[in-house]
């Protein structure tokens, strides 16, 4: 007990409040810029990160990201161009709804969301890290290959109108991943000599290829036209978005609670979490059809995953020093940084220090309501600024933002080349947002994968042998076999309503 | 521009041909079982399966669209002339951010693409954007975040 007031004074001081605002806004900046991540904001935060206190350091860090994955929102929204890659999950449902005039209400919803998913994150991370750790220890490779193809499957088949192009989309996205050096036999896979490819292809960079230059692309030739609805004073911003968010609460505690827990995992942060949670509302949804056409159902659930998701993504990180995500990665060197050592014994020793990080989480994420207001706000005057004049811009900050990630000119041939090709496929039908997840998961389903056949020795049902292994995995083999299932009960019944589903059946699967 | 999905098809099956074909060079170490081509050729079947399909989607549907379906926009030249712009920008900045330095190459690219997107008439307004939105993040990434923009022409001079 004494630990958490000492705790409180050590949060509630002066210098501390005052870089968490600063923080704040940094986070607010970094996440609407579209060439900009959570991720990027925190590795450039680092070095300033050398003159504060540990106390100061996480909160800083905290704030960082815990406003950087809402403010990602913003440019999803209204430009269609998400800032963080878990906003990519409902990216295309936010702009429909700017389309419709809605964006303000969108990012509303958004806001309030993920302020209450991120409290309910930060609440759990604060009395569960034990248990949550040790879920987490019962994630083996199986698990962990079957979650990522559960991600996946529900991006590719769940989530868009086309799941064939859904499904190349993915594939495009895992064998983008597979570039660069192999992680058990250290040989270069597809770089075709070219050095710089040996490291790979960032998953940025191609975040910022696929959606921000492909983007630019489509507004420049075929701008679509939005009204601005604003909404009226006072009364629609909060009261309104919480009735939304009661309307929708079922929705959102699913969000939550699948945030924590697959936040809770290694290797797997808020992309996952927000694309599952959108995949698996639809899922269950009494309307699915009106998801895509800009309905906040899905933006509830996945907002709040999202924010849920980065509170517990320290779990893994503080208890065991394997990052739970990217941004935590860069924790684990910062609490080496100020001689702290992640692991259990970490909570005996230094407990002020990690309340004081669970109490800075619970900060930040209220002070996301009057920061995130504003933001709101400004940004709505992003949609006054024309096209024409926003796009080139848009354009530089897609340069500098993908040369900031490792310094490299490579980065920008690479968005280059996704730009132009995203472009094409979209025009096409083919859903983006599948690749940068396959982008994403790639390194963890391959590797997962890898490891558990050669343990198994070929032998595939090792993959079921576990009970969450077993539980995933029919769980995702369900998903897999639901457009079959669809063409087939299609072609079965011609007569009565099918004649919908039977013309879905040969052109969706 | 909608291109018939039996060629997309096509074109996936044949690119995931040829990328299992090379994929079949990677060694693979002594005594593990699964090379580094094991992975790669799964998604690359999985691809090969998927472009089937679609070939045979495209092909039910050809009679109706062809094998190109231009919508009005795409039939405009000004739409290939945007997007070379957009190709070249990127060229223009890979090439010469080194050797001019960053300031200078983002205000020539803001400034070419703001006279073609906004028209020719508005140079002073262009202009006068490249400058301040150069200047802007130049400052912010370069001096703020500490982000290596090239100095170039203008070293020495700040």
């Amino acid at each position: 007990m004494e630990n958490l007031i000492l705790a409180f004074k050590m949060v509630f001081d002066w210098d501390v409040l005052l870089i968490i605002g600063i923080a704040s806004v940094y986070g607010i900046f970094c996440g609407a810029m579209p060439g900009v991540s959570a991720t990027l904001a925190v590795a450039l935060m680092v070095p300033v990160t050398f003159y504060m206190s540990p106390v100061a350091a996480f909160a800083a860090i905290a704030s960082t990201v815990a406003m950087a994955l809402f403010a990602g929102d913003i440019p999803a929204a209204l430009m269609r161009i998400p800032g963080v890659p878990s906003s990519a999950a409902y990216c295309d449902e936010a702009y429909a709804m700017t389309l419709k005039g809605e964006g303000e209400k969108s990012l509303a919803i958004s806001l309030v969301v993920s302020v209450i998913g991120g409290t309910i994150g930060a609440i759990a991370l604060s009395v569960s890290t034990t248990v949550l750790a040790e879920f987490a220890l019962e994630f083996q490779y199986y698990e962990y290959f079957w979650l990522a193809a559960m991600g996946l499957t529900t991006a590719a088949f769940i989530c868009s109108d086309q799941p064939l192009k859904g499904l190349i989309s993915v594939c495009v996205g895992l064998l983008l991943s597979t570039v660069g050096y192999d992680m058990v036999s250290g040989y270069p896979r597809f770089t075709f000599g070219i050095t710089a490819l040996m490291e790979g292809i960032h998953f940025i960079s191609a975040l910022i290829g696929v959606f921000a230059v492909g983007e630019v692309c489509r507004q420049l030739t075929h701008p679509q036209n939005h009204q601005v609805i604003e909404l009226k004073k006072g009364s629609g911003f909060f009261t309104g978005t919480w009735i939304i968010a009661m309307k929708y609460k079922w929705q959102m505690m699913m969000g939550t609670v699948i945030g924590i827990i697959i936040g809770a995992l290694p290797g797997s942060g808020s992309d996952i979490a927000a694309w599952v949670s959108y995949g698996l509302s639809k899922k269950f949804s009494k309307e699915p059809e009106k998801y895509g056409t800009g309905h906040p159902e899905g933006i509830v659930a996945a907002s709040a995953a999202n924010n849920s998701s980065l509170c517990t993504t320290w779990v893994p990180s503080l208890t065991f020093g394997i990052p739970g995500d990217s941004v935590t990665a860069i924790v684990i060197g910062v609490l080496y940084l100020k001689g702290l050592e992640p692991g259990p014994m970490i909570f005996l020793q230094q407990a002020p220090l990690v309340y004081s990080i669970f109490i800075s989480f619970l900060l930040a994420n209220w002070l996301q309501l009057p920061i995130g207001y504003v933001a709101v706000k400004l940004s709505k005057q992003l949609l006054r600024v024309p096209v024409n004049t926003l796009m080139p811009l848009v354009l530089v900050f897609c340069m500098v933002g993908s040369f900031a990630i490792n310094n490299s000119l490579l980065a920008i041939v690479i968005i280059l080349v996704l730009g132009i090709a995203s472009f094409i496929l979209q025009e096409n039908d083919f859903p983006a947002a599948p690749l940068i997840l396959g982008m994403v998961m790639g390194p963890i389903m391959e590797e997962n994968f890898m490891q558990a056949m050669i343990i198994a020795n070929g032998n595939a049902l090792a993959f079921f042998g576990r009970p969450i292994a077993a539980t995933l995995g029919a769980t995702c083999i369900l998903f897999w076999l639901t457009p079959v299932i669809k063409a087939v009960l299609g072609k079965a019944r011609p007569a009565t309503g099918a004649a919908a589903s039977s013309g879905g059946g040969p052109g969706a699967a | 521009m909608r291109i018939n999905d039996a060629i997309l098809g096509i074109i996936t099956i044949v690119a995931s041909i040829a990328l299992m074909l090379h994929a079949r060079t990677f060694p693979a170490l002594p005594g593990v079982p699964y090379g580094p081509g094991f992975f790669p050729n799964i998604v690359l079947g999985t691809m090969v399966v998927a472009g089937a399909i679609l070939v045979v989607n495209g092909a039910r549907r050809w009679k109706q669209t062809g094998w190109l379906a231009l919508a009005p926009w795409a039939r405009r030249p000004r739409t290939y002339v945007v997007l070379g712009a957009v190709v070249a920008a990127h060229l223009f900045y890979i090439f010469g951010s080194e050797p001019l330095g960053f300031l200078p190459t983002s205000i020539v690219l803001i400034l070419g693409l703001l006279l073609l997107t906004r028209g020719t008439q508005r140079v002073l307004s262009s202009a006068a954007i490249a400058v301040c939105f150069s200047v802007f993040v130049y400052y912010v990434f370069g001096t703020v975040l500490r982000v290596p923009l090239p100095a170039g022409l203008v070293q020495g001079l700040f």
